[in-house]
């Protein structure tokens, strides 16, 4: 792993604020977020549902519906600004720059489309032009993602592949244009574990090899202690504890970080218990989890983790429905 | 334990013998010399009343198509599916009808599921005159219980699905599901994108479904430790069949197929276990 001081981060982002508008007023989605991954480096986002990971993760590639999505702050990527791009350069960011794994599989493929065509088509965008070759690179990206009988695969439809096939077709995609930069939002939720456990080697091996830098969007805390370098923990729009996923696994500070950790389900729960729940404020649909302050002040626990100042108390974190 | 004897008596609610399930190539890739795919090869297991069946296996090894199967949304190439005692094959109009209500599915990919044009409002008071047209008049508690349940907040019922997110949609599926009041509840990786706390509530709701109404689930997961929490049974599927199917503790103390055993040396593990009070 790199130590701190020699990390030069490809992705920058700071003071990230996004909203959303709806019809009853905007939706404060994402606040104050100042994130950083450097080239070879898998940086793991965790969180609620709805607390704004994915939001984040299409930020980085502007792909929110402009229309109703406001940004506030930067995100610096590889020397650009990627918020103050004309919608014209957007194209050439998307792709060979940074490329985005969507949770939902089905959005990202096109039901008219064989396999096929919509692999082949990435990877010409991302150079290969001879057809030989993209044949032959297509076939090598559907083995290295663990599908079977890969030529028959190419012709088929998105209809006609199970869920965790799809799952798989789209990181091959996302792959054929050799990134800097991979957001993969949820990428393994339709995988076995032992096929998770292959593509998780290969996304590894990726970004020692090459040096693509991941964003590791998951709800699986295993798989981010097994993968990742580095965690964000994130509550209700904003970052509440990032840093070393060594340290932070070793010494969870914020109770939100403990609560998730201790509330994950194990091969030796007790059955016919209730299972521990995360008790939390709603937000009363507003967004931005009411945070009275927008500072984004972390404390340094270690000089490679760093917990939010001064909100600790503002999440009550208890062992709820149960008899303890 | 006399509803155990009853049951041993009682037929399974739902029971599966040797279900097939081919997909055939089209005109073109039978040219190419493609063959025959046999998705779900000779699958047979009883579910009864009340009961969790899980079902975990080989991405790819058929564990959508035989629940779809068991809906009629793929054909049988062989084999008999019976509710209730009943081969579905022969249900013809209102009956049909009733075990179609009766049995619900919550689909693999959530935004499938949700028609885009409408406000969750909608969607889920549209279900209540569907299903429970007696209660219509109740629908907004209806509704608004049913977002409490699965631990939404009430202000997004003015959302349409895309505002939504992906955690967020599956659990209105669900929502969806439980306010037809199903006898049976098919759920195809119903939590996989739900955070841990999220994920606890659906499941801790769904085992109170279970014990206190009689809910049967079929439950396909591919999280190890959730499939054994939820499930009395486990069966587990690769390439189409079914490799081993045992009671749930069984399977997890004493696998016997090599496949389940590779499957449970493969689930990914914190480096300690956490308790609450420590933090
Ligand atoms: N309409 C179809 N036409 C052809 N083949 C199909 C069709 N639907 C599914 N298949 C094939 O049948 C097999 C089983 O698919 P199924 O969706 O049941 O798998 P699964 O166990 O649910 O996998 P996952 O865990 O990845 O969702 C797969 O190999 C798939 O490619
Ligand atoms: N287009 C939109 N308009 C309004 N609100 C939105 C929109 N998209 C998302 N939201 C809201 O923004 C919040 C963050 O959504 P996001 O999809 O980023 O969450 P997430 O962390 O990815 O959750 P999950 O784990 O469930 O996928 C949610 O409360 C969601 O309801
Ligand atoms: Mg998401
Ligand atoms: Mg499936």
């Amino acid at each position: 792993m790199t130590t701190t001081h020699e990390r030069v981060p490809i992705l920058s982002i700071s003071d990230l604020s996004v909203d959303y508008e709806t019809d009853y007023g905007p939706f404060s989605a994402l606040r104050g977020i100042t994130l950083d991954v450097a080239p070879g480096e898998i940086l793991g986002l965790v969180g609620e549902s709805g607390c704004g990971k994915s939001t984040l993760g299409r930020s980085l590639l502007r792909l929110n519906d402009e229309a109703s999505t406001r940004y506030q702050g930067s995100i610096h990527l590889d020397g650009t600004e990627v918020l103050s791009l004309k919608d014209t350069s957007l194209p050439s960011l998307r792709g060979s720059e940074i490329a985005m794994i969507f949770q939902d599989p089905l959005r990202s493929l096109n039901p008219v489309f064989t396999i096929g065509t919509q692999l082949k088509n990435a990877i010409s965008l991302g150079g290969i032009t001879d057809k030989r070759k993209v044949h032959a690179e297509s076939i090598s990206l559907l083995e290295r993602v663990g599908l079977d009988d890969p030529e028959r695969r190419l012709r088929q439809y998105p209809h006609q592949l199970s869920g965790g096939q799809r799952q798989r077709v789209v990181i091959a995609i996302a792959l054929a244009q050799s990134p800097k930069v991979l957001v993969a939002d949820e990428p393994t939720t339709a995988l076995d574990v032992t096929t998770q456990k292959q593509i998780l080697k290969l996304l590894r091996q990726l970004c020692t090899d090459t040096g693509m830098a991941l964003i590791f969007v998951t709800h699986d805390l295993a798989v981010v202690w097994q993968l990742c370098d580095r965690v964000a923990v994130m509550y209700f729009g904003i970052v509440i504890e990032h840093g070393a996923v060594e340290d932070i696994f070793d010494a969870p500070v914020h109770p939100y970080t403990g609560g998730l950790l201790a509330a994950v389900p194990s091969l030796e729960t007790e059955k016919g218990r209730p299972l521990a729940t995360i008790e939390r404020r709603h937000d009363g649909g507003q967004g931005g989890g009411g945070w009275d302050d927008d500072s984004a002040e972390f404390d340094a626990v270690s000089p490679n983790h760093f917990v939010r100042k001064a909100q600790t108390s503002r999440v009550d974190v208890e062992r709820s429905s149960n008899d303890c | 334990m006399t509803a155990e004897t009853a049951n041993d008596i009682e037929p399974p609610l739902l029971s599966l013998r040797s279900v097939s399930v081919d997909f055939s190539p089209g005109a073109l890739a039978r040219m190419l010399g493609a063959s025959l795919v046999k998705a779900v090869d000779e699958v047979s297991f009883d579910v009864r009343a009340g009961r969790t069946f899980g079902i975990v296996g080989e991405s790819g090894s058929g564990k959508s198509t035989t629940v779809r199967a068991i809906l009629g949304l793929e054909s049988i190439s062989s084999g008999t599916v019976r509710y209730n005692g009943v081969d579905m094959s022969t249900l013809r109009g209102r009956r049909r009808k009733i075990a179609a209500r009766e049995m619900q599915m919550v689909f693999q990919d959530p935004s499938s599921a949700l028609n885009p044009k409408l406000r969750i409002r909608h969607l889920l008071a549209e279900r209540v005159k569907i299903h429970r047209s007696g209660e219509y008049g109740n629908r907004t508690t209806i509704v608004r219980n049913a977002l409490d349940d699965v631990g939404l907040p009430h202000t997004h019922l003015d959302r349409f699905p895309h505002q939504l997110s992906g955690g967020q949609q599956q659990r209105v599926v669900i929502a969806l599901a439980l306010i037809s009041r199903p006898r049976a509840l098919i759920c195809d990786e119903a939590v996989s994108g739900l955070d841990v706390s999220s994920q606890a509530q659906v499941l801790n709701l769904l085992n109170d479904l279970r014990d206190d109404r009689g809910l049967t689930i079929i439950f396909i997961t591919h999280d190890m430790g959730v499939a054994r929490y939820i499930s009395d049974d486990i069966a587990v599927m690769r390439k189409g069949v079914i490799v081993e199917q045992r009671p749930a503790e069984e399977i997890f103390a004493d696998p016997r197929s090599d496949y389940t055993k590779t499957l449970l040396t493969a689930v990914p593990t914190l480096p300690r276990t956490y308790g609450f009070t420590e933090v």
